[in-house]
């Protein structure tokens, strides 16, 4: 179980000063800029539970994931992993969690992945008997065997980022903290990266925080979303609510045979565009597809092609992002 | 106990992957065991260089020179083979190595100690230890028992020494951005004490390298005892390894005040 209250961090931004003996000064007198990054926030984390932490680069995401993992000390408020706080009872937080930085390795640059993989044994004192099962669970499920012998510089990034789950679940953690893992990865292998954090949330009952920008990430894997923005939890709630909450507007994008009707419903709005189609934009609830279609070809108009775009969660992400949760 | 087995453990674990890391580009390796052998040719014709250029100072002979450079040289070599990674903790920082070393349950300075070895230093330890025993043989010291026992003492405080003050200056980089001013005083003042006897510079300067970048406890107060010099009392020497010890302390605590206060890199 995780638990944070009213956790806030602020960096202290060192500025560069400029002029005569500019590196003495910044020494003597350092000038900082001040960024609140984590603003107060509070949620609540159940075992067993799949959430996504989502929210715009800078955020505050990466900060609170590095203070759950104890990587970072938090400025006020505490947080407590399975009755353990993070900075303080680090060893045994660590033992506790697992950590994967999509951007980042956690593995040994220039050695092979087996190699890595042992000296992890050794740092998290992990019996032989358990050490063996999981490698060879991992490499089921992961398909390491082909590069165990290889060094982490030369996989490409989804064996990378496969070899780092793996890592980060060698000693059985209760938790694992995922940061934009399937970031840059081809959609097949993100599937298979699905595939397994499902599995390992599942099947183990392991407690996974993902951030990520991947909307279909959050679909797949996540039924609850904390939404962050400029260091605040604008959203904390099922990926539904999300919907239903900031996805009122719905759009669809019509062509038409010949040339395109005047549509007048109130409260539907109709934008030519360019090539010729219409974009119809309406407030999700107030009409059925069906009324706003049976509208337009009363007016004896043929409809060539419809294109619906659903209230997707990337719409609405989108939405958040761009007005800052103003909605 | 139990504690500290396991983590020396862990230290040469470490190691063993940075070696086997380093063997991976076995060119490379070849390549840097060729021009060490070459290095160690070209320290033997710098010893008969240095020997002949040194000229006596005041009441410091040649012989007494070389050693106060070769003890200097043994106890940096100390710093550049194990610990260089110490000063370049600005780097490990901005390039996120050190947020992993905080996500293994093993001391992040071990992690941070045990990425780097180079092994190539040796040369300067060699190197070291003939001109001191050059030095020696030149000043014609008389040597015992327990000046062998200092010796030892001496080169470890040197060494320890050394160290923390990389450390402390690398240190700074928790705090502000920018350590690079410090750390190049700091060559200023090694570049001087490398190869003079402090008591040829001025006062100040020999409180500075003595009480506040204890720098003279690498050559010069060893020196001094071992050669018997009239330079400074023999209780002054024999500090080396309080202000070792003292050092050490600062660093820890530094230290865990550096990992409290750590910021990442943002992101």
């Amino acid at each position: 179980m995780i638990s944070v209250k009213k956790l806030t961090k602020t960096y202290r931004i060192a500025q560069p000063q400029e002029g005569r003996f500019a590196a003495l000064r910044s020494l003597v007198r350092p000038q900082y800029a001040i960024r609140r990054a984590v603003d107060g926030i509070d949620f609540d984390i159940q075992d067993g539970e799949a959430v996504g932490y989502i929210g715009q680069n800078g955020a505050g995401k990466s900060t609170t994931i590095k203070m759950l993992s104890g990587i970072l000390t938090p400025d006020s408020g505490s947080i407590e992993v399975n009755g353990l706080t993070p900075h303080i009872e680090r060893k045994a937080h660590l033992q506790n969690i697992g950590v994967v930085f999509g951007q980042k390795t956690s593995l040994w640059w220039d050695v092979p992945v087996i190699d890595s993989l042992r000296i992890l044994k050794e740092m998290y004192r992990i019996e032989d008997g358990r050490f063996k099962r999981n490698l060879e669970m991992f490499c089921g499920l992961l398909d390491l065997e082909p590069f165990l012998g290889q060094p982490v510089r030369q996989l490409s990034l989804g064996q990378r980022v496969r070899a780092d789950l793996a890592a980060a679940l060698m000693h059985d953690p209760h938790v694992l903290f995922l940061d934009e893992p399937t970031i840059g990865v081809d959609v097949v292998a993100k599937e298979r990266l699905r595939e397994f954090i499902l599995k390992i949330n599942q099947e183990r009952k392991v407690t996974v925080l993902l951030t990520t920008h991947d909307v279909v990430d959050m679909e797949k894997l996540v039924d609850r979303v904390i939404v962050i923005n400029a260091g605040s939890i604008l959203y904390d709630g099922r990926l539904q609510g999300l919907r239903e909450r900031y996805g009122r507007e719905r759009r669809m994008e019509l062509a038409f045979e010949g040339e395109p009707p005047e549509i007048s419903l109130p409260g539907v709005q109709a934008k030519k565009q360019k090539d010729g189609k219409v974009t119809v934009t309406f407030a999700q609830g107030q009409y059925a597809v069906d009324e706003i279609l049976f509208h337009i070809r009363q007016g004896g108009v043929s409809i060539r092609d419809i294109t619906i775009q659903n209230a997707d969660i990337e719409q609405i992400v989108r939405d958040i992002y761009q007005e800052g949760g103003k909605a | 106990m139990g504690e500290v087995r396991f983590q020396v453990k862990m230290y040469v674990s470490l190691l063993k992957m940075t070696m086997k890391g380093i063997l991976e580009y076995r060119a490379d390796f070849w390549m840097s065991l060729v021009s060490v052998a070459l290095l160690n040719g070209a320290n033997i014709v710098q010893i008969s260089v240095i020997s002949w250029r040194f000229h006596a100072l005041g009441n410091w002979g040649v012989g007494d020179l070389l050693t106060l450079y070769g003890m200097f040289m043994i106890c940096w070599s100390i710093f550049s083979i194990f610990f260089r990674k110490l000063s370049k903790i600005e780097d490990e920082i901005v390039s996120g190595s050190f947020d992993i070393y905080l996500l293994r349950p093993v001391s992040p300075f071990l992690q941070l100690v045990g990425g780097d070895i180079n092994y190539v230093g040796v040369c300067d330890t060699m190197l070291g230890a003939a001109l001191v025993a050059v030095g020696l043989y030149m000043a014609e010291a008389q040597w015992g028992i327990g000046h062998i026992l200092w010796f030892a003492v001496f080169i470890l405080s040197g060494g320890t020494i050394v160290v923390c003050i990389r450390f402390l200056i690398s240190c700074v980089t928790f705090w502000t951005t920018r350590g690079s001013a410090l750390s190049s005083v700091f060559t200023q003042i090694y570049l001087l004490i490398q190869k003079y006897p402090v008591t040829i510079f001025g006062r100040a300067f020999r409180v500075l390298v003595t009480g506040i970048v204890p720098v003279a406890y690498l050559n010069f107060y060893p020196a001094v005892y071992l050669l018997g010099k009239p330079d400074a009392p023999a209780w002054l020497c024999m500090l080396s390894p309080v202000v070792a010890l003292v050092l050490a302390c600062l660093s820890a605590i530094v230290w865990k005040g550096g990992l409290r206060h750590y910021h990442s890199c943002g992101g």
